[in-house]
């Protein structure tokens, strides 16, 4: 060797790469190695938290059958009719309509929750949604302020005070819920202003559009899922209260 | 000789240097959804993808996804309990058919999809204080007008090899539903469990 010096770096390396490769296999290649079991269990927790009873089942699963083939025989057509009609930007303006009038609700529930903050947010962009937006069809205060709605119901407040979900209901059209965010939806009805106007075809009229103006938005999620899931039935349960259980904590 | 030993020793420093940022290179988590994000979309967005047949599409996302997941993991997280009732070789094929089911549920929801209305913004990535190295990385789709939160929830196994392990979106995971139906099937063999999932893939 000519120079010996150049023989120390080298062996630093050597030892270097040889203790490296020494440690990265065992991490990589055991099988199933202990902490994995952490990540086991947090999702055993997880799973437990959002059991919910389903008592109901047989009829909760008939209603569920009923309204997957309402989705494929009217409502999906109907949204994708109302898509390809309807014009992106009076789409638009339709959703900002509803979730301008939806303020009510999300007002008292946020008061409710004691977020006095996100409610006065709420006051905040009704009133110049209603006024610069023309009557809610533009969301003025969310583009030009970056104002954020804060989308409370009372299904979530009562989760914030701790009641539990009840058991599990699907309801025709409305699709799943549970027996507290049934309670819920009881209670929003009282603070939407379009079921106090005194002429039944306002109010059905209204509802139809509004659901088939936000299915236009997701119109394959639920073939998604159905694609997807194992079982449907188990895994739109399963959404509904994860979604739910993340709601609640926000 | 005094301007060799310094070579000698810059020599020596750099070679340190290099070998160390080898070893210890830190991709981060968000830079790698990022890229797996980007490269799918480029492959997506291609036209030689377009002209190809429903199976060879399937075929090169699953290949691309098979990199950036690992399947693994999401098996036995979706498995739960039942994991354990399989023999290796049943945990291999059930993760084989798990990730092309993944795979062609991905594909479906993007299929004839305006991909130039997507847009992602990368939000923030929190690493996990976790035995295991984890990181959740927070972004926004953006589809055209709808904007949906996704996070995509990450591990390391490898010095820094980040693999996603779940994905929420809005708040759902992916993987804890799975689990749901699987914890349902306590009683089912495994056999069927993985002839019922090929079925599905297969259909």
């Amino acid at each position: 060797m000519k120079n010996p010096k150049i023989i120390v770096p080298i062996l630093f390396v050597i030892i270097f790469c040889c203790f490296s490769a020494i440690i990265s296999p065992s991490i990589a290649f055991s099988e199933e190695p202990e902490e994995f079991s952490e990540l086991m269990d947090e999702y055993e927790e997880k799973n437990e938290q959002t059991q919910v009873a389903d008592p109901l089942y047989w009829y909760n699963y008939g209603v569920f059958k009923f309204n997957d083939k309402m989705y494929n025989w009217f409502i999906e057509p109907a949204a994708n009719g109302y898509k390809f009609v309807v014009p992106d930007e009076i789409r638009s303006c339709v959703g900002n309509f509803f979730t301008n009038l939806f303020f009510p609700i999300r007002f008292i529930n946020n008061l409710l929750q004691g977020d006095f903050k996100g409610a006065g947010t709420e006051v905040g962009i009704f009133f110049i949604n209603t006024t610069a937006g023309g009557l809610g069809l533009g969301q003025v205060a969310q583009e030009a302020l970056d104002l954020q709605i804060s989308d409370e119901d009372f299904g979530q407040t009562l989760g914030k005070y701790h009641v539990g979900e009840g058991i599990y209901i699907v309801w025709p059209f409305l699709g799943p819920s549970t027996l507290r965010d049934t309670l819920g939806m009881v209670g929003d009805s009282l603070l939407y202003p379009l079921n106090y106007v005194d002429a039944p075809e306002v109010v059905i009229g209204s509802k139809v559009l509004y659901s088939i103006n936000s299915t236009s938005y997701r119109i394959d999620d639920y073939n998604t899922l159905r694609k997807g899931a194992i079982d449907p039935y188990t895994a739109l349960k399963n959404g509904y209260i994860q979604q739910r259980q993340v709601k609640i904590k926000e | 000789m005094k301007i060799k030993k310094k070579y000698l020793i810059s020599a020596y420093l750099l070679i340190f240097v290099f070998i160390s940022m080898i070893c210890f290179a830190e991709t981060s988590p968000m830079t790698s959804v990022q890229e797996n994000f980007d490269e799918i979309l480029s492959i997506l967005k291609s036209s030689s993808f377009k002209n190809k047949t429903e199976k060879e599409q399937q075929n090169e996302i699953h290949a691309k996804l098979s990199s950036s997941f690992d399947f693994k993991i999401v098996s036995m997280l979706a498995l739960g309990h039942n994991w354990k009732r399989f023999s290796s070789s049943q945990k291999d094929e059930f993760s084989k058919y798990f990730s092309k089911l993944v795979t062609n549920v991905y594909l479906s929801k993007i299929r004839g999809k305006d991909l130039n209305g997507i847009k992602v913004d990368y939000v923030k990535a929190i690493n996990l204080k976790t035995k295991s190295k984890r990181s959740d990385v927070y972004t926004l789709l953006h589809n055209n007008d709808v904007k949906t939160p996704v996070v995509y929830r990450m591990m390391s196994k490898e010095s820094n090899n980040w693999k996603i392990y779940d994905i929420l979106i809005e708040g759902v995971s992916l993987i804890a539903n799975y689990r749901d139906t699987y914890k349902q099937k306590s009683k089912v063999s495994p056999e069927i469990i993985i002839s019922e999932l090929k079925t599905k893939v297969e259909k």
